[in-house]
């Protein structure tokens, strides 16, 4: 064994791992080698110094110090829960409330409109109701959605502004008076024929979102005769009785009725239109004034099924269901006639009719 | 209970890493308060007190670090003092102090991973498989390094014990 042998081996030596024929082999060398020897022995020092080395204790109270120290940070808010203070404390309450709610309206906005894409909803009929409930109490009011209806409605409550005793036949001189009114109001609303005034208000109609510009629907939105009493049914029917708390407000009488074919509607329009004309030239005198009647619709386009309200005065609820009748073919009435009657005599309130209008079988 | 077990083993690894007992304190006890912090961590895969050995050390060779460039803005530098010039002490326990606090600064003249695995093997008698778990490194490369630093080790305490046994 040379002196590089006993280098590389001296470690384990010292460490007492070498095996027992390397050690003696390593110590007859350091024996006969002075050097090797020196640094063997230099090392030993080291190894048993550094062993030598007492043991320290640590200082009084140590290992409480450390518990105290840690029973601080159990105490101590974690990050975590710093950064929600600093949420809490950084961040004002009103600025979450305004992002919660903008969301929500997000979400409901998101929900509203895919119903009401739907023809026919119910959630159309009641946003509908919503919507009129808003605008009818307020007569002037023209910002109401550009629907045909309420443009023509408009002579009729100038007419109703002027003279609120209306109620009663209109005198040949107040003529003239509403004349002169209607016309300092709008030149267009003079344009617009005028209709028999009929005791029916129009509440909602199932598919008033989905009208087209085109469709020339003539009924049930002149508010005036009967209603003018208890002011229109529909808002108070809409705020005061429970329209939206349910799916669908309460009808007293409900009819179910088809369109008439292509001819017929042509033939019911014409009908129509001359009843009208006989009707305006009639309201002269007080006794076509007193026949002031409902007048059910022409229903003359759409091929969809749809749900409209009306208001009529009871006494005049066998004229209109007349004329719904003769425009229309009736499937089904509910309640029935004996039930509607006695319904009516019991009381004066107007009657709230569902007419639901089935597209025309085309043969 | 943990803190008791450990308190002794880990306070003289950091002392004699240090040679400064009020450091080793301050230091010994951020060791176990980063220990109770980060006992979530400790996957248990590997012995408790290794883990902790190796946050002892983490935590050393940052102070060692800063104690270090301290020294050497003081310029005090009491290992250039030769021994032999001391005032030689009446009795033998005076010359056992003496020679402890030569052993310690030669420690501390050693560069960090060389004073780590001499401390480690030599003073507490860890197995060089544990020493290569704690410092992640092969246990080859830990004995090398050990007797790496024993030799720079002996450099150190030559003067010494050269006029220690002049001085003897």
């Amino acid at each position: 064994m040379n002196c590089e042998e006993v280098q590389a081996q001296l470690l384990e030596y010292l460490d007492k791992s070498l095996d027992r024929i390397s050690t003696k082999h390593l110590e007859i060398h350091l024996s006969s080698c002075p050097p090797c020897r020196a640094e063997a022995d230099s090392l030993d020092d080291c190894v048993r110094q550094v062993a030598a080395l007492p043991i320290v204790d640590p200082p009084l109270g140590f290992a409480q110090r450390v518990m105290a120290h840690a029973r601080e940070i159990d105490l101590s808010p974690s990050i975590w829960q710093r950064l929600a203070l600093f949420m809490q404390n950084q961040i004002p309450l009103q600025a979450a409330a305004v992002v919660l709610i903008a969301i929500f309206s997000a979400f409901l906005y998101q929900k509203m409109d895919s119903k009401s894409s739907a023809p026919a909803t119910q959630m159309a009929v009641l946003t509908d109701a919503a919507e009129k409930a808003k605008t009818i109490p307020q007569p002037e009011s023209t910002s109401t959605a550009a629907s045909k209806p309420v443009k023509e409605s408009r002579p009729n409550t100038a007419q109703k502004n002027t003279t609120p005793a209306a109620v009663a036949p209109p005198s040949a001189p107040s003529q003239p008076a509403r004349k002169t009114d209607a016309e300092s109001a709008s030149e267009g609303r003079l344009e617009t024929p005028k209709r028999a005034p009929i005791s029916v208000q129009e509440v909602a109609t199932g598919r008033e979102n989905s009208r087209l510009i085109g469709d020339n629907f003539t009924f049930g939105a002149l508010p005036f005769g009967g209603s003018r009493q208890s002011s229109l049914r529909s808002a108070p029917m809409a705020l005061n009785e429970p329209m939206f708390s349910i799916n669908e407000p309460s009808a007293d009488v409900e009819f179910v009725v088809r369109r008439r074919p292509a001819q017929r509607r042509d033939s019911a329009e014409t009908d129509n239109l001359e009843s009208t004309r006989k009707s305006t030239e009639a309201e002269a005198s007080p006794a076509a004034a007193a026949m002031r009647r409902a007048a059910p619709p022409p229903f003359l386009s759409g091929m969809i099924v749809e749900t409209r309200w009306f208001t009529v005065a009871p006494e005049h609820f066998e004229q209109f269901k007349k004329d719904l009748t003769a425009q229309t073919l009736v499937e089904s009435e509910t309640p029935t006639a004996k039930q509607e009657k006695e319904f009516s005599q019991k009381s004066d309130r107007p009657l709230a009719v569902k007419v639901v209008i089935l597209p025309a079988i085309e043969r | 209970m943990l803190v008791r077990r450990h308190e002794k083993t880990i306070f003289n690894l950091v002392y004699r890493m240090l040679g400064d007992y009020d450091e080793a304190a301050e230091v010994s006890q951020e060791v176990f308060l980063s220990a109770y912090r980060a006992i979530g961590q400790f996957r248990g895969d590997a012995n408790f007190s290794t883990w902790l050995y190796r946050i002892a050390l983490n935590h050393t060779s940052t102070r060692r670090k800063t104690l270090i460039r301290r020294q050497q803005r003081n310029v005090a530098i009491e290992d250039t003092e030769p021994v032999r010039d001391l005032q030689p002490g009446p009795a033998e326990a005076m010359e056992k102090k003496e020679i402890r606090e030569r052993v310690q600064r030669a420690l501390n003249s050693l560069e960090p991973d060389d004073a780590t695995v001499i401390l480690l093997r030599d003073l507490q008698d860890i197995p060089y498989e544990e020493v290569a778990r704690l410092l992640e490194i092969p246990v080859g490369t830990v004995k090398s390094r050990l007797h790496r630093a024993r030799q720079a080790l002996k450099s150190q305490l030559a003067s010494y014990f050269y006029a220690g046994r002049k001085a003897v």
